[in-house]
């Protein structure tokens, strides 16, 4: 339930306590079950029913002593404990209107007035628990998510059931690990993605570790190391073994939501060095209207350090816009444009390619949920090949689909496919590609 | 669509019933078609004490089990079976249900689901298959002593407040998870004690339909 109408359903509550409207005409004798039947729930200690019952006595017969007298000695024992019903209700309204607004410790504050209220923990705890885990007290998190996912609003105990999964895979300090194999139709690579026509495909074995530290959870700086392999059962040659690290900061306000981030990272090829980049990276999502817009540019400095592949060396540049719509709890599609551009030693490598994208997540399932995108991207070289004899001009179509199952509480599983269909003016460089896999992925919050 | 159920099957029940009775029948099943359960239970109670040959005492049920009072249905679903058996109906059976699950009363439960089936409409049929798979779920293994002792506590605490139907609906579902042991755990203390009470709830399934 949204927990807004929840707040304001109980607020507006008029009370069975208020004033009682008679019939236009008294009838004793229409009143006397009526007074049975509160007396009985009175007795069994049913004061609701028992408080409606002599209302109904009241409007058939407004004089009825017993009626008067045992409404006011209820309602005077319901005064105090509606107040602090009421108390907890403007409290959890409050909490919500400080959430909004970014203000998280006024908010946490708000919502644990609420807590003092039955009706109102599940809600109180749900965001409770959304406040800690920005924060990064994912223990704390989980704890409140626990008792959010127990409410008989399924709404919300969904919703807290993938806050809890969410809370213990992340923290101030979190590791994650995936293992992982794959069909690869065309893994012979150059540094700008170009294959070979024929195509050489391979089985692959992927590995990735990364460790992820965040002192003041969300928001604030954050740092992440990472080292990854991918090992190739025909083409060892094409092993690429790779370590990595990052600084950033991340903002997270009322509306505006935004990174920054600096990283480096290194590559060996077949156990060789391969490649040296820095890179620099903003990301930015906004709310307008019904739409998320999500802008992010990154700049990279690639420096590879195999002869054959220096004159790919150079800057690339890359960004990106997006619109993310959901329709649906369930459901988000987005739709959006990305371009980038390489200026490499080789003037003849540089380019600018740019393009359309769509995506769409959709939860199947508690813990089950599939990922698409599909893209195209026009690229064009900048300069004339003289060993091709001719100025390039490909076209890449990408498709791609992920399913992600969480098995357990630190694990997952995921299944991708990926295609990429690869057309140029010189039609040699013309290749397609097939991607698919199995993974098995790890994620823990340390501390 | 079941409280509109309710209130059609209620309709068709009035012809029979005192004129008194009819405007507080009538007016508990708009109560509870509108969600008002506590004011549709007045009605209903209201209805009963002007006479309504039984029928008023499965609607009181029904919105007992809808103000989450599920032991108190229990007795009211063991009255109107016995004052009204003609009256009842597959929905009514599925409240029954209900009341019974929250109860924690699984065995009962289930009787009442299989009996009630698709007979209700298939959004119930939906729900009866869905309450049932999480019973099945329950009982893959064989219930332990710990949850027999529950039951068997729990009927002592209701006899003890006069609450004898109630009490054998707690001694009939510690039978029924005795038997679903090798070692028949509890098993002839529950029947002894079953044997003991002045009431017993009327049988669950059999009634005639109408």
């Amino acid at each position: 339930m949204n927990p807004g109408l929840l707040v304001a359903a109980l607020l507006a509550e008029p009370g069975l306590c208020g004033p009682v409207t008679p019939l236009a005409s008294p009838d004793p004798a229409a009143a006397a079950p009526y007074v049975e039947v509160a007396e009985a729930e009175q007795a069994a200690g049913d004061t609701e029913t028992a408080l409606i019952a002599w209302r109904e006595v009241l409007r058939r017969e407004p004089r009825h002593a017993r009626a008067r007298a045992a409404l006011k000695k209820l309602c005077q024992g319901n005064t105090a404990a509606e107040a602090e019903a009421e108390a907890a209700a403007a409290s959890l309204l409050s909490g919500l209107s400080l959430l909004e607004r970014g203000e998280d410790v006024a908010a946490a504050a708000a919502f644990r007035e609420a807590l003092t209220e039955q009706e109102l923990v599940d809600t109180a705890s749900f965001f409770l628990g959304v406040l800690a885990l920005r924060e990064g007290r994912a223990d704390d998190a989980g704890t409140f998510f626990d008792a959010a996912a127990t409410s008989s609003d399924e709404g919300l105990a969904r919703r807290a059931g993938a806050l809890r999964l969410r809370a213990a895979r992340e923290g101030r300090v979190s590791l994650t690990g995936r293992l992982g194999g794959e069909y690869d139709s065309n893994v012979d690579l150059a540094p700008d993605g170009t294959r070979r026509q024929g195509g050489s495909g391979d089985g692959v074995s992927t590995a990735l570790a990364e460790l992820s530290v965040r002192p003041w959870g969300q928001r604030g700086p954050y740092a992440r190391v990472s080292g990854n392999y991918r090992g190739h059962l025909r083409f060892p040659g094409f092993d690429l073994a790779g370590a990595g690290g990052a600084l950033g900061w991340a903002h997270l306000g009322p509306v505006l939501q935004g990174t920054v981030e600096y990283g480096l990272d290194y590559l060996a090829l077949g156990g060789t060095p391969y490649l040296l980049a820095h890179r620099l990276r903003g990301a930015a999502r906004v709310p307008v209207g019904p739409v998320v817009m999500e802008g992010s540019a990154a700049v990279r400095r690639e420096d590879f350090l195999v002869t054959a592949f220096e004159g790919y060396s150079g800057w690339r540049g890359m960004a990106r816009l997006d619109a993310e719509w959901s329709p649906t709890e369930s459901l988000t599609l987005s739709a959006g444009w990305s371009g980038g551009v390489l200026r490499a030693y080789d003037l003849a490598l540089g380019f600018f390619e740019h393009g359309p994208r769509a995506g769409l997540s959709l939860d199947l399932n508690p813990g089950l949920r599939v990922l698409g995108e599909v893209g195209y991207s026009l690229r064009g070289y900048q300069n004339f090949d003289n060993p091709l004899g001719a100025r390039r001009e490909d076209g890449y179509l990408d498709a791609s689909a992920v399913l992600e199952w969480d098995v357990a509480r630190h694990w997952s599983m995921q299944a991708s496919v990926g295609w990429r269909g690869a057309s140029s003016n010189v039609p040699e460089l013309a290749y397609g590609r097939f991607t698919g896999g199995l993974a098995l992925v790890w994620s823990r919050g340390l501390f | 669509m079941k409280r509109l159920a309710l209130c059609l099957a209620l309709l068709g029940l009035t012809a029979a019933t005192p004129p008194d009775a009819t405007p507080h029948l009538l007016q508990g099943a708009r109560h509870f078609r509108e969600g008002r359960f506590a004011n549709a239970l007045v009605e209903f109670k209201v209805a009963q004490r002007l006479g309504t040959d039984g029928e008023a005492d499965w609607y009181i049920a029904a919105s007992l089990v809808k103000l989450g009072r599920a032991e108190e249905a229990l007795e009211a679903f063991s009255t109107a079976r016995k004052q009204a058996p003609d009256a009842r109906d597959a929905l009514l059976d599925y409240y029954h249900a209900l009341a019974c699950y929250e109860a924690r009363l699984y065995l009962c439960a289930d009787t009442l689901l299989d009996a009630v089936g698709d007979a209700s409409g298939p959004r119930i049929g939906e729900q009866v298959r869905k309450l049932r798979a999480d019973i099945a779920v329950l009982f893959r293994s064989a219930p332990t002593p710990g949850s027999i002792d529950w039951y068997h506590a729990r009927a002592a605490q209701v006899r003890a407040t006069g609450r004898p139907v109630l009490a054998a609906h707690y001694l009939e579902e510690a039978v029924g998870l005795a038997g679903k042991r090798e070692d028949r755990y509890r098993l002839a203390e529950a029947r002894a004690a079953l044997g003991k009470l002045s009431e017993r709830p009327a049988p669950l399934v059999g009634g005639a339909s109408p």
